[in-house]
């Protein structure tokens, strides 16, 4: 496999930990689809601010000082999960002589489910990429050998992206999941964005697996944002937008309140969406 | 004249239809248009509405979210990606925009009250879609 070069990318000061986020979340995503590596995100000073671990272009892990110990409470703190902290360090230590991914150990022992180190790794992963995204001003992309880390546990950008969202807006978190709930079915993907609040539509919680990439979901928001603004024009606020497109895919919006649930679904899917938004 | 044919059966089969059009997208102009009897002026006064305010949102969400959609396996593969469809429900009135196959500028409206049913507006509209290629 052809490893890709390394990759520099500065960032102008100042912007805001959302603005520094997405930059960082673009960048992964300017990369080769299959890049395995590194992106170090530097200080103006040089000093490591964070490292985001991207495997063959997905990300395993974010990381920043200070919040090492981080992931074992959240793993602790997870629903139903009744791991504690002496069992975790001995995994990490078995893991240390062996070589093997930590998560992946863990689920193996049967201590956590599959769930629960998904939920805690995309949580930490962003709490990491905010925290270091208030010092960060370049990025460095060095490749690196593969860990071995699956699928099921590395994240797309777009999951980041509507993770990190709803962690700068708790206020609409709650009625986003409820919303996400609802909406989400095999066969869809489901995003909800906040509406305009003067920064543009933000994801704030999307479907497990999310198909978009942050840049996707930056640029779904843009034609939501418009969508909704012409849909108004039409003489009243627009209840529901569903357009079927020539690849036979469907893109179906429902605005409700201060937030915008976003299906898409391949068009066969049409009937029973339209079915769920006429009855809302 | 033979355009009107075609959008008053429309309009005839559509219980609940207040205005059938012909518009071409990319300019906003009404090319023809059949609406509901007594509200003639109304109705063009929504048509037009209707015509200046689809052309921006048929350029689609874009190449990205396509994409996506590729991707995931919920699109097919497409030379280029464009809108055929939208429909937007209000509280009052239910809004129905397709492009007709010979002409994408060209698109058939339809205007219905909020109550109509739209897997109804959808299977009608798509089969006088034909008709109205047959005469544009």
């Amino acid at each position: 496999m052809q490893m890709p070069a390394m990759y520099a990318h500065e960032i102008e000061a100042p912007r805001t930990s959302q603005r520094r986020v997405t930059e960082v979340l673009s960048t992964i995503d300017d990369l080769e689809s299959d890049a395995t590596g590194e992106l170090r995100c530097l200080a103006a000073d040089g000093v490591v601010a964070g490292i985001v671990f991207i495997e063959r272009g997905r990300v395993a892990w974010a990381a920043a000082p200070g919040l090492a110990r981080r992931l074992r409470h959240l793993l602790c703190e997870q629903k139903g999960c009744d791991v504690d902290a002496e069992q975790l360090e001995d995994i990490r230590k078995q893991c240390a002589q062996t070589g093997e991914p930590f998560g992946e150990r863990l689920v193996k022992s049967g201590l956590v489910t599959e769930a629960q180190l998904r939920a805690a790794l995309l949580e930490h992963s962003c709490e990491s990429l905010l925290s270091s995204g208030e010092s960060t001003t370049r990025l460095v992309f060095q490749p690196r050998p593969s860990r071995g880390y699956g699928a099921t546990f590395t994240f797309s950008t777009g999951e980041l992206a509507a993770v990190v969202g709803g962690l700068l807006k708790p206020g609409v978190l709650v009625s986003a999941r409820a919303l996400l709930t609802r909406l989400d079915a095999p066969e869809r993907s489901v995003v909800v964005l906040t509406r305009g609040d003067g920064a543009g539509p933000c994801p704030v919680a999307s479907s497990q697996g999310s198909v978009f990439s942050s840049t996707e979901l930056h640029e779904l928001g843009t034609w939501v944002a418009s969508a909704l603004d012409l849909s108004s024009a039409l003489g009243a606020s627009p209840r529901i937008i569903a357009a079927t497109t020539n690849a036979r895919a469907m893109v179906a919006l429902l605005p409700e309140g201060d937030l915008c649930g976003v299906i898409t679904a391949p068009e066969r899917a049409m009937g029973r969406v339209w079915g769920l938004l006429a009855s809302n | 004249m033979q355009l009107k044919a075609p959008l008053s059966e429309l309009h005839h089969q559509l219980p609940g239809c207040l205005s059938v059009a012909l518009v071409d997208g990319s300019t906003g102009l009404v090319v023809a248009e059949r609406s509901e009897r007594g509200r003639g002026r109304e109705g063009r006064e929504d048509v037009e509405l209707a015509a200046s305010a689809i052309g921006p949102m048929l350029e689609g969400p874009g190449e990205a979210v396509m994409r996506a959609l590729l991707r995931s396996g919920a699109a097919r593969e497409v030379e280029r990606h464009m809108l055929q469809e939208l429909v937007v429900a209000s509280d009052d009135r239910l809004f129905v925009f397709m492009r007709t196959r010979h002409d994408p500028d060209l698109m058939l409206v339809v205007i219905c009250h909020a109550s109509a049913k739209v897997g109804r507006v959808l299977a009608l509209a798509r089969l006088s879609l034909e008709d109205v290629a047959l005469v544009s």
